[in-house]
């Protein structure tokens, strides 16, 4: 006889600032991307004044408007960082020289992120409320990202450039770490394109894994899992990138219309109610990513319960839950996001890692400030959502290149934050398995060719 | 252990250690101490698949950071397991995953169809808590629905009439025996004018050939067709006397351009052909449907009749209309393109404009395209 479903850890989903609500869907055809951004300085600027009171010392500081900065004056200014990267791709640019395909082709089957090029004319600006002024000095291209809030502290030369001497990033909230144990598993890029042969490793993988969850024992070794955490895409992007390659495809009717989205769907919608259904697994969480049945536009809203019927009809065991995803679970706050964020961020640097940018956005306080520069938003007017409001305890990102897990110290508490970056399961057959008493990650793969 | 035999036995595709547990409600170890009991009697030709789990290092694996620590499960044939347990640092664990009489290689341990909703047939979706406005949109939809069968007749109507009327726009040379109507009919519009007061009459007299004459055409050719119809079954009818004389051919191709005009003829000498094709088959259906379009085009022709001239003059108007379509070569063409339009004859008798008819989608109601399934197509199928 089947035990009764329950969970194990007290589970409490945070993500409610993800869900768009009607006032933010109200007039958004009509609206600007700039209200964004003065909405994301309203949030946190009072947050750099704060952590700069703190660096820098209370009273030690002027904070004035650019506008009314004189020369050679030492000031603290806040704006929006924009980096000027000449090299970046613009749609505009490419079909205004009717280019129909301006850049070469992604080539999926490799891991790495494509770069954009640097060149020694890329520079670094900060927007503040009523004027634009470059940036020199302590500040390099590898500190800051496009749309980042931060304060400078600094003198105003006469050339019109902003020498900075000193960077100041809003000061992070973190709840106290409570301890707690049980086990949560996280797997991400399932990309189904619906055709068996194609996708036989990921299925039988994912079948193999499922079927490992069902046991318990010593020969088995697996723990009693209280969420499966699965983040998208479940199904194949290639049709569906929101790459500049793909648009300009399709601006130019230029791209091949795949077939394949619908049977992939419900292959996904077996496999996940089939995961859900095994004796060890409590509950599992579906987020979804660019590229899945959902609005593309961060932050993006759960899967439709029609998209999934058997999930849907399994309420309490499937759950459709937002892109970004945080939850808290006995007192531990995670954040998992599907990872198109951190891929943007690492276009526009050399150096970066998946961790690197995971770490800067603790740092930046801000899940994704590339958006909606180069990753697609929903115009929203009084807030961003995807300001940090409480930074996280652990932070899982999804489909990067490499596996990476990281440590940190958050700036100004006694709090860290373990850093995740997941690989894609399509192309590794690897989970996550997390320890929550020690916050101890172990990866395991499941390989089945048969 | 016989009555297992019996059940594995009939095994010809891969069954794994949990579907065995659960047809014959083992335990797994049971399950897999059966297994193994019958793989060791029968050996040859039944293929054991094992599960090995186990530490390997992170060198196969270059997406994982040096010196990492992996835990991998595998599952190899059993001729391989020596060898496969070769390669891991450490073994956890090594039991049997699934057995079955096919070569591994030419089978799928985990295939089944997976792009189907056949389990799913006869259940639906629990009803979600669902905000009043919801529930109040089906009831508006069927209002609107059963609004539109009364309205469709008359658009029907109207809208046969405008096609009509399209059509008869340019007349082929073939139907030339019905335009000496149009004469008749012309003097009699002509009457009904000369009644009407304004000034600017004798200007519209005279420019009326490049625009009257298109508003004019359109009047008769209803009742033409009205004409035609009987005309269809005895074309012993038509006779010379009815050939338009060349004058009216030539001021017609003047007005429109001449690329459109052909396609319009060949596209109504198509469809009149189509329909003397049809008349000898079923005469009486076709009277009776005659009939009927023809007392909505009187009951229509009365209405504009009794309208204003002006108002009648005004029913058509030429607009440019940009038409987009797919060339042979497979590019999208965007063609200006000069159109008779009809301006709504509801605008001259007081009628509510038309409420805008937003239907929810039904599940399972949603048109499939032909060539590429969509996530409207799984809707279908469920």
């Amino acid at each position: 006889m089947a035990a009764p479903w329950s969970n194990t850890l007290n589970y409490k989903n945070v993500s409610d600032r993800y869900i768009l609500t009607e006032e933010d869907k109200k007039g958004a055809f009509a609206r600007q991307y700039f209200e964004i951004y003065e909405a994301r300085v309203k949030e946190l600027k009072p947050r750099i004044l704060e952590n700069a009171e703190r660096v820098i010392g209370k009273g030690k500081f002027k904070h004035v408007l650019l506008s009314d900065a004189k020369q050679d004056e030492e000031i603290f200014i806040t704006g929006v960082i924009v980096k000027r990267v000449l090299a970046r791709p613009s749609i505009l640019k490419s079909l205004l020289s009717e280019d129909k395909v301006a850049y070469d082709d992604v080539d999926d089957e490799e891991d790495d992120v494509k770069r954009y090029a640097g060149s020694s004319e890329d520079r670094i600006e900060l927007e503040s409320e009523k004027q634009t002024v470059r940036l020199e000095g302590a500040i390099s291209m590898e500190d800051c990202a496009t749309g980042c809030c931060v304060g400078v502290l600094g003198k105003l030369g006469k050339e019109g450039v902003f020498h900075v001497s000193r960077l100041v990033w809003p000061a992070a909230n973190v709840t106290k770490k409570a301890t707690t144990e049980g086990t949560l598993v996280f797997i991400s890029g399932l990309d189904l394109s619906g055709d068996t042969e194609q996708d036989r490793l990921t299925i039988s993988g994912l079948e193999f894994m499922s079927d490992w969850m069902n046991t318990n024992g010593e020969e088995n070794q697996c723990p009693s899992i209280d969420r499966v955490v699965m983040i998208g895409p479940f199904v194949e992007t290639k049709s569906n990138g929101c790459d500049v390659q793909s648009v300009v495809r399709t601006l130019t009717l230029s791209r091949p219309e795949r077939q394949s989205s619908a049977k992939s769907l419900i292959t996904v919608d077996k496999l996940i109610s089939s995961i859900s259904e095994k004796l060890l697994v409590n509950t599992v969480d579906v987020t979804p990513a660019v590229g899945d049945p959902c609005s593309s536009m961060w932050p993006l809203p759960p899967i439709h319960r029609v998209c999934l019927p058997r999930c849907g009809m399994n309420e309490k065991k499937v759950n459709l839950v937002t892109n970004p995803y945080e939850f808290e679970v006995d007192g531990l706050r995670i954040m998992t996001m599907s990872g198109e964020n951190v891929t943007e961020l690492l276009r526009t640097s050399h150096k970066w890692s998946g961790a690197d940018v995971l770490s800067n956005l603790v740092k930046w306080q801000h899940i994704a400030p590339n958006c909606p520069d180069t990753l697609d938003a929903f115009p929203i007017a009084d807030r961003d959502p995807l300001v940090m409001s409480s930074t996280p305890h652990v932070i899982i990102c999804g489909n990067q290149p490499q596996a990476e897990v990281r440590r940190i110290s958050v700036d100004g508490t006694d709090t860290s934050c373990l850093l995740v970056c997941l690989p894609k399961f399509s192309k590794t057959r690897v989970a996550c398995f997390l320890d929550l008493s020690d916050l101890s990650l172990k990866w395991q793969n499941f390989d089945h060719q048969f | 252990m016989e009555s297992y035999t019996k059940i594995l036995d009939d095994v010809c595709d891969p069954l794994t250690v949990h579907k065995f547990a659960e047809m014959s409600s083992l335990s797994r170890k049971d399950a897999i101490s059966a297994l193994e009991k019958y793989v060791e009697a029968k050996q040859e030709p039944v293929w054991a698949l094992y599960e090995v789990s186990g530490v390997v290092d992170s060198n196969e694996y270059p997406f994982l950071p040096a010196g990492e620590k992996i835990l991998k499960h595998v599952v190899v044939p059993g001729s391989a397991l020596d060898e496969t347990k070769k390669a891991f640092e450490e073994v956890i664990s090594t039991c049997l995953h699934s057995i079955q009489r096919t070569n591994p290689k030419e089978t799928r341990v985990y295939g089944r169809s997976w792009a189907d909703n056949d389990d799913l047939k006869g259940k639906t979706l629990p009803v979600q808590v669902k905000p009043k406005k919801t529930v109040e949109t089906p009831i508006e939809v069927r209002k609107e629905k059963s609004a539109e069968p009364e309205q469709k007749p008359s658009t029907s109507s109207t809208s046969n009439a405008k096609t009509d009327a399209k059509k008869s726009t340019i007349v082929p040379l073939k139907k030339q025996a019905n335009i000496s109507s149009m004469f008749s009919k012309k003097k009699v519009a002509e009457k009904e004018k000369l009644e009407s007061p304004p000034p600017a009459e004798p200007e519209k007299k005279t420019r009326k050939r490049p625009k009257t004459e298109i508003d004019e055409t359109e009047e008769p050719m209803e009742v033409v067709e009205e004409e035609r119809t009987p005309e269809k079954k005895t074309p012993s009818r038509h006779s010379d006397d009815d050939l338009p004389s060349s004058r009216e051919q030539s001021v017609e191709k003047e007005k429109s351009p001449p690329a459109k005009r052909q396609k319009k003829a060949v596209n109504d000498e198509n469809k009149k052909a189509k329909r003397r094709l049809i008349v000898p088959e079923s005469d009486e259906e076709e009277e009776e449907e005659i009939k009927k379009p023809k007392n909505a085009r009187t009951e229509l022709n009365k209405e504009e009749k009794s309208m204003k001239p002006e108002e009648r003059r005004r029913t058509t108007r030429i607009e440019k209309v940009v038409e987009t379509y797919v060339d042979e070569d497979g590019y999208l063409v965007s063609k200006e393109v000069q159109k008779a339009v009809e301006c709504s004859p509801q605008k001259a008798s007081p009628e509510k404009p038309k409420a805008k008819v937003i239907t929810a989608p039904i599940p399972g109601a949603a048109k499939v395209p032909k060539k590429n399934a969509t996530i409207t197509s799984f809707f279908k199928k469920a």
